[in-house]
Order: structure tokens, then sequence, then C-alpha cells
């Protein structure tokens, strides 16, 4: 078969733009750090949640020396906490976020952010988040809920270190 | 009405409902007076122009719980599509009255949307659940609007009144609220005829001092029909019945019980009129004799729609948006009619022009159509000696957007757009 050179030429740009993709992908997971939201969440019982090993009763705790987690209850159609009184967490701090639905299945996702996660019922959402800067983010749900899914939304706020130090927040030992 | 006790946390509605009537005789007052249909303006507070969604449970009345001290209005009954409702909706308390929000269901909260001057009733905006209970001591007379923020889009909304009297003639003088049920009068299951022109609306005159009544339009298969057959009137207005054809009467077949229109009996022709003025509010039924099998029927119902502001000027709002969702209905159809023969007429069209304009010669070029002649190639060039120049600049710039639209999409709206899962 004979291929004409010009053909050569973008046959061979498309491989390399194939082989480049990968890489992006590679190069996010490795690289950048980005993380899939995954079942290493665990299970709860979607009636109780809090009965269960690994959830807690939402709020937010210090789990080490810049470590915080956060529990959260997505129900119709609220945030717990995050609709009622805002998730207050602080900057430059890994935080995890443990979300899992007592009703429906919700959507947990930052606005303008890539994080976002859906919220099972009986499943808890485990997503490792670090705030570089001091800012509100709002949350949403974005999986459809219900009647009043369009005003089931929360708040996370973001505030620097110093104002969080005066922030009483029970510590705890994960794992 | 006593507190619930604090070993009730499992409040179903009726373990409430039988809570509070165990205690108070009143309630079954405020049951009555539901039914009485003291009419309140909110406003449209209840309607779906108002924030939020329209109320399934408010049925146009406040249930009167004056005279007690402690009064409970459910948060969270079943209502509009869910546990999305406050029970009862509205409710018309005395000054000084203690009202005691209990949660029957979950994730509620009371919102203060609007109440009297001088008012100091900031609410509970604090969610909460089933079992939970507020209270709040009303002193200022007026309207007390509230809602539920989760559910407002739903219709979870409420309304205090605060003072001025419910029961009796008082508060449903002005604009007292009939519902326009005839039961199955303009059907054949009553005696007569069905009214082939009753389609199940009530023409609204309410607000005028003065409305006619054609006795023998043209229905039900000749001249035997009431034009309008059901008319809607304000308490105090004057019908009259102007006769449009011959032999026809207006019996009275229903009226409220303290009512007194005895109908003319006597059998009129056109030309003759007659009138009455009906002051008590309710359904008025009647008929004519002699077309009674025809379905020569009709009806007044005198007092405000329920629902509505009660005012005239509701009523009169209602019949304009109908007539204009009709004229736009009527434009869609015909845009969409047009749409679907245009392609007909304009077939139609091109066909008919060569016809009418130049015949004859059309028909001697369709004779002169021939092949183009093939040419033969000048030069032959082999595979590799033509260059696509053109081709490859076009794969080159969809080359080149691509690339674009991946370093766009990856690195700038994805990677850029912090924070990110990392774990």
């Amino acid at each position: 078969m004979r291929i004409h050179r010009f053909e050569k030429l973008w046959l061979a740009a498309a491989f390399v733009l194939i082989a480049a993709f990968i890489a992006t992908i590679v190069y996010g997971s490795l690289g950048a750090g980005v993380a899939m939201v995954g079942d290493e969440g665990g299970t709860v019982d979607p009636d109780d949640p809090t009965a269960s090993d690994n959830f807690r009763e939402p709020g937010v705790y210090q789990t080490g020396d810049g470590e915080y987690a956060v529990y959260v209850e997505a129900r119709q159609f609220a945030f717990a906490p995050g609709t009622n009184e805002p998730i207050r967490v602080p900057a430059d701090a890994e935080v995890t976020f443990y979300v899992t639905s007592s009703d429906v299945t919700h959507g947990f996702e930052l606005v303008g952010t890539n994080v976002n996660t859906m919220v099972i019922p009986g499943q808890v959402a485990e997503l490792t988040v670090e705030f570089d800067e001091a800012r509100t983010h709002h949350i949403v749900c974005h999986e459809y809920c219900g009647a009043a899914h369009h005003a089931m939304e929360g708040t996370v706020e973001v505030v620097s270190q110093d104002q969080f130090q005066s922030q009483d927040v029970p510590e705890v030992n994960e794992e | 009405m006593t507190r619930l006790d604090n070993n009730n946390t499992t409040l179903s509605r009726r373990g409430v409902l039988r809570a509070a009537a165990g205690s108070a005789t009143a309630l079954a007052a405020g049951a009555a007076a539901t039914g009485t249909a003291a009419a309140q303006d909110y406003g449209g507070w209840f309607t779906g122009d108002a924030k939020g969604g329209a109320v399934g449970n408010y049925d146009g009345t406040t249930v009167d719980q004056t005279g007690q001290d402690e009064v409970t209005v459910e948060v969270g009954v079943n209502a509009n599509g869910g546990s999305f409702g406050f029970g009862p909706a509205a409710v018309r308390v005395d000054p000084g009255t203690t009202v005691n929000f209990e949660w029957v269901s979950n994730t509620h909260n009371v919102v203060v949307e609007d109440q009297p001057e001088g008012a100091d009733w900031s609410g509970d905006e604090e969610i909460n659940n089933e079992g939970y209970s507020y209270s709040h001591t009303f002193e200022t007379e007026g309207i007390y609007k509230y809602y539920c923020d989760p559910h407002l889009s739903m219709g979870m909304k409420g309304a205090v009144v605060v003072g001025g009297s419910g029961d009796g003639g008082g508060g449903g003088s002005d604009a007292p609220t009939v519902e326009a049920d005839y039961g199955d009068w303009f059907t054949s299951d009553a005696d007569g005829g069905a009214a082939g022109n009753f389609d199940g609306s009530t023409a609204d005159r309410t607000g005028q001092d003065e409305v006619t009544v054609e006795v023998g339009t043209n229905a039900n298969g000749g001249s035997f029909g009431f034009g309008p057959p059901a008319v809607r009137v304000s308490p105090g207005t004057t019908v009259n019945f102007e006769w449009v054809s011959n032999t026809h009467n207006v019996v009275v077949q229903n009226q409220p019980s303290d009512a007194d229109w005895s109908g003319d009996e006597e059998i009129n022709n056109e030309g003759y009129s007659y009138s009455h003025t009906f002051d008590t509010p309710g359904v008025y039924t009647y008929y004519c004799n002699p077309h009674l099998t025809a379905g020569m029927k009709g009806a007044i119902v005198v007092g405000a729609a329920p629902g509505g502001s009660g005012g005239d000027g509701g009523g009169g709002t209602g019949q304009r948006a109908f007539a204009g969702s009709t004229l736009w209905k009527s434009v869609f159809a015909g845009g969409v009619a047009l749409a679907m023969l245009a392609p007909i007429l304009a077939s139609y069209y091109r066909n008919r022009t060569p016809a009418g304009g130049s015949g004859g010669a059309g028909s001697e070029t369709t004779d002169e159509i021939t092949e183009a002649d093939e040419f033969e190639p000048e030069t032959e060039i082999g595979h590799d000696e033509y260059d696509p120049v053109g081709t490859l600049a076009l794969v080159a710039i969809y080359f080149l957007i691509l690339v674009g639209m991946w370093a766009f999409t990856y690195f700038v709206e994805f990677l850029g757009n912090g924070p990110t899962i990392v774990g």
C-alpha cells in the first residue's frame, strides 16, 4: 500500500496527540495529584449514619496537625452542616469531607471548583481537599433530589489559619 | 389547648390532633368556623403569584381559633406534594395568644415574610426536625405571613391573623366567598335535560350593580338557553332577565335557606324583562318550566369566588387573563397551520410561474440540454507527485484547534479551577 507522505505526516501527528492525551491523564494523577472519589468511605446505615464506625455526628473535627475531617449529612433539602450553619475550615490544611445521605441520592458540589461528588444513601463519599485561599465556597446539590432540589444549597467558609485557632473544634483520632 | 407531653416525641399528625381535641372544646368551635369560611385578604400570599409556590392546603378559609390562650400550628403536615404544609395554613387568633409551632416532619423552619408594623416576631429560622416545637405570643393585631425556607417553592406558606372577628357575619360580611358548586343541576341527572350551553365555567360579573341574563338564547337545540347559564355576582346586585325569544319563564329550583327569590313563573315573550336583586350569598338555581326537558337551566352564584382576592378586580383580572391565553393559543395554532401549509403553497407558486410566464420558451430550452463533454487530461501525474497543500493546511488547522481545546479544558479549565479533590 502506498501512503502519501502528507498522509504519513498527519497520521503520525494523530498518534502523538493520543500519546499526549494519555500522558496528560498520567500527569494529572501523579503530578497534580488529582484523585477520584472511590468507595473507600465505606457504607453506613442510611437511617442512622452516625451509628456506624465510619461516620460521626455531622460537624468539623481536627484529626491531626493541619488535618481536618468534615462529616456532612445531606437530606431533602439541606446539608447538615452547611445549610443552617456554614462549614468553617482553615485554609492551607488537608480537609477531608465525609458526605452521606439519609434519604435519596444527592450531589455535593463546591460551585466553580473541581470538588464534587454524588451522595448516595448508605454510602460515604470521602474526598480530601486543600483550600489555598480564605474565601467562601457555595455548596449546591447537583443531583436531582426532589421538588425543592433547586433550593438545596449550603456554604463552606474557608478562613485563615490564625482566625481558625480561635474556633473550638473537637479533636479526634482517625484510624 | 395544652402543651404536648414531652414523652410524645414521635408525634404523628393524628396524635397531635387527638391531644389537641382532648384538651380543648374550643377546637370544635374552630372546626366549625372552618366551615363558615371567614374571608380574609392575604394579598395573594397563598397563590403562586407571591414568592414560592401556590399553597395547596389553603382552601380560602381561615381557621378561627379566637378565644383561646394557646393555639397549635403543625409544621410539615402532608400537603403540597409531600410533608410540606403548615396545618392550618391560615389561622385567626386573639391578641396575646401563644401559637405553638409543632414540627411533625423533618427539615422545616419558620421564616417571617411580613408582619404588622410594631410587631417583633422573628420566626425560627433554624431548620429543625420532627418533635421540635417553638412558640410565640402574638400581641400586635394584623396579618403575619410566614413560610418554611427549604420548602417555599413547594408552597409551604402560612399566615396568622391576630385580632378581628371571624365568627358570624363580622369578618365575612364584606366579601363572603361562595363556591360555584351546582351539584348535578346542569346534568340530566337532575330534573330535566342536560344544559348544553353550560361548559363548566361561571361568568364572573362581580362588582357590578346590574347584570343581564338573557332568557331564551340559542342553545339546547333551539332558543332554549339562559345566557350566560351560570353567573357570579356580588351581593346586592340586580339581575335583569331579558326575554330574547318566546314562551319562557323563570322558576326557582333551589336557593339559600334565608333567600326570598320567587322567580317569575308567568310565561312571557320576547321583549319582556324581569329583575331581582340578590342580597343573600349562596348558589341559586332556576329553570324555564316549558323547556326544562330541553335543558334550559341556569344558576346564579352570589358572593366572591373562594381563594381569590375577594374583590371585583380579582375576578376581572382572571377573566382577562383567560381571554389573553385563548388569543395566544389561536395565534400559535394559526402559525403552526401556516407553517404546515407553506410547502404546498410554495410548490403551487413555483409550478404556476413558468406556465403563466414564458411557457413556449421553456419547452424549447428543455430540448437543448445535452450532456457536458468529457475532457481528456492534458498531463497525467503519479501518486506522490501531487501535493495536497490545501488539505494539509486544513488538517493542520484542525490539529491546532484540537491541541488548543485540550490544553484549555485540562490545564486551564480543570487544573486551573482549584481546589481539586486530592485524596
